[in-house]
């Protein structure tokens, strides 16, 4: 197969994916609308083989391109994309919390819907571009995301978990309060761990491409934004008063940080990471 | 001593949790107006951006270089002092308490105060300086006893005519003991001589204008983009070489170069006379410029690189900042008991 081969097969998967994450959205909300046990199985399954259509999708794009598919906006909006829909297989796998798909399907879609916006040209990397860090750095973002992506999910279903009522079905498919609090704090440190790997990376790429390992670029300083957001999270969940609703509202508003600083940061403010 | 004594208070304040988190708070919000309001601009851009009044008050309270002014470095000073009293405090606790779970929280904050530590000696004790110039110049590094020597620079380009990678082959000597190195510095790839870190930064290009007055050459000398020549006689009259053409074109979008060859090579000029512009066009290689009684001609167009030279010496200190902070977030994370994130059940605020 040339590269030509590769690029179209990955954009027919891409459209496919797009539009089965859109399916499992849209059943994920009837399956808690209605209630409906076998929607909820039929989204599960819808999401999961997304996710590997997905998959395939930048596997072939990185075979077409000849490189990791990290390098523009596109490449990394399906990439931050294909980052959520990891964490949440695995969150709703080991906390066996499939209604969680209700909240992050429309994520994963909204934002592979943006990437589907975006340019899907392959160009040559400019020189700055060309570094091994550059694969470790946007790798460790990927998961970084996707976990606090989860977390924003988590805390969305705690905002509207008491106006849910408390029927069979929701203490069936809904982990009560305290279990959704932990979990959202689990997905919180691992993005968090993560994007502290993501910031050093950063750093010591910026250290050998430009002489600086931080030069409040405002992509580093949203970054920092979002990790200090993350960072006071923790912290006030030592003091048993922030924990719940209002820990909850922290892991909303710092996924909405770490949009904007990857959407926002890129669309609205100049800097050296434009490209991506 | 008493516990209600003022000392005691301001002690307890000083390694509060309350304290951080404000100023953490603060430090972000100072952050996010910093990369909202572009920084170290002159004032006409604020007055143009903003508004007379709005530039006033941006310029006043240091909005238009958030992170040198004071209040920025204040607030990371009284984190750092709440960082350093708090693993203090922490440190005895620990001990007493002989818990290998407790000391991921106080290295992650010893981290914290390495990182900023090493980042504000590097940029109080450190150098940043550029210089620039084409194959064959020497240039001295302002701020040291090093001289460096570009002995070629090439721009490798793809098929496609896109840049593949820039490289500038170097010499450093010191110029008291004569020592000398000589290395290669490409984009990601730093040349390190002498503690020096030299980078392969950007590049443009430069042309030789040759200077006459009523046709008897006056003088011939290398004229980079962006820079400026007055002739010796004339120092009122100044020729700005203001862009490079390499494949010039005129499209409706103006001026455009349509690819990295030298197909159609021109230079875009502006001319003043006692500061006042005279003149601005572009203008061929080997084509004259007039302004009598003077004629300027551009030729010999060549890259010239833009060369950073960095010495950090605390990078070390930030380095090892930054690796005990990711050390340190699974001891916090991973090494707790079944209630995760909350080692402090009773509500009590310690930091």
């Amino acid at each position: 197969m040339t590269a030509e081969m590769f690029l179209q097969t990955e954009n027919w998967m891409f459209t496919i994916a797009v539009a089965a994450y859109l399916a499992a959205a849209v059943l994920y909300f009837v399956f808690l609308a209605v209630k409906k046990e076998s929607a909820g199985r039929l989204a599960g399954g819808i999401f999961t083989a997304a996710f590997a259509v997905h998959t395939l999708a930048l596997v072939t794009r990185g075979v077409g391109a000849g490189r990791l598919p990290f390098t523009n906006q596109y490449e990394f909006a399906t990439s931050f994309a294909w980052g959520i829909s990891l964490c949440y297989l695995i969150f709703m796998r080991k906390y066996r919390f499939r209604a969680l798909g209700a909240f992050v399907a429309p994520v994963v879609f909204v934002i592979i819907g943006y990437a589907a916006m975006q340019s899907r040209e392959v160009r040559e990397l400019m020189p700055a571009l060309r570094s091994n860090w550059l694969a470790i750095h946007v790798s460790t973002a990927i998961i970084s995301y996707g976990a606090f992506g989860v977390a924003f999910g988590v805390s969305m279903v705690y905002l509207f978990r008491g106006r849910m009522g408390e029927d069979a079905f929701h203490q069936r498919e809904l982990p009560d309060r305290e279990r959704l609090d932990q979990i959202s704090y689990r997905a919180v440190s691992l993005g968090f761990l993560f994007l502290t790997l993501v910031i050093v990376t950063g750093a010591i790429w910026a250290e050998r491409a430009w002489g600086r390992y931080w030069s409040w670029d405002p992509k580093e300083t949203w970054s920092l934004v979002t990790w200090i957001i993350y960072a006071m999270y923790l912290h006030v969940r030592l003091n048993r008063g922030w924990r719940g609703k209002k820990a909850a509202w922290f892991a909303v508003i710092g996924f909405l940080c770490v949009v904007f600083t990857y959407i926002g940061v890129n669309t609205l403010i100049p800097g050296i990471h434009s490209y991506a | 001593m008493n516990k209600h004594s003022p000392f005691q208070k301001i002690w307890g304040l000083f390694h509060s949790m309350k304290l951080g988190i404000a100023l953490l708070i603060l430090i972000a919000a100072a952050c996010v107006a910093g990369s909202l309001i572009l920084q170290n601009q002159i004032p006409a851009y604020y007055t143009a951006a903003y508004g007379a009044g709005a530039a006033r008050v941006i310029q006043a309270i240091g909005l238009d270089r958030v992170f040198g002014c004071w209040w920025f470095l204040l607030l990371t000073g009284l984190l750092c002092l709440n960082l350093a009293l708090c693993s203090v405090v922490r440190f005895k606790t620990n001990l007493r308490r002989g818990s290998a779970r407790a000391w991921g929280p106080w290295l992650c904050h010893v981290g914290m105060l390495l990182l900023i530590a090493g980042f504000a000696l590097g940029q109080r004790f450190g150098l940043e300086t550029y210089f620039y110039g084409v194959p064959g110049e020497t240039q001295e590094i302002e701020g040291t006893d090093y001289t460096v020597r570009i002995d070629d620079f090439r721009i490798d380009l793809r098929e496609d005519e896109t840049v593949e990678q820039y490289t500038a082959e170097l010499t450093v000597w010191n110029r008291e003991s004569g020592q000398q190195q000589s290395g290669t510095a490409q984009v990601n790839a730093p040349f390190s001589a002498f503690g020096l870190k030299l980078y392969q930064n950007s590049t443009d290009w430069a042309c030789q204008v040759e200077v006459e007055k009523d046709g008897v050459p006056e003088e011939s000398l290398l004229l980079c983009v962006g820079e400026m020549l007055s002739p010796a006689s004339m120092p009122e009259l100044s020729l700005v070489f203001a862009k490079f053409y390499p494949d010039f074109a005129y499209t409706e979008e103006g001026p455009v170069t349509q690819s990295a060859r030298l197909d159609n090579p021109c230079a875009s000029f502006l001319l003043y006379y006692d500061g006042e512009l005279i003149a601005s066009d572009v203008v061929g290689i080997g084509h004259e410029i007039v302004a009598e009684p003077y004629r300027f001609v551009f030729h010999d167009p060549q890259p010239y690189t833009l060369i950073q030279v960095i010495r950090d010496p605390f990078r070390w200190l930030a380095a090892l900042g930054g690796l005990t902070i990711l050390v340190s977030l699974p001891l916090c994370f991973y090494l707790r008991p079944k209630k995760e994130g909350g080692q402090n059940q009773k509500g009590d605020e310690k930091p």
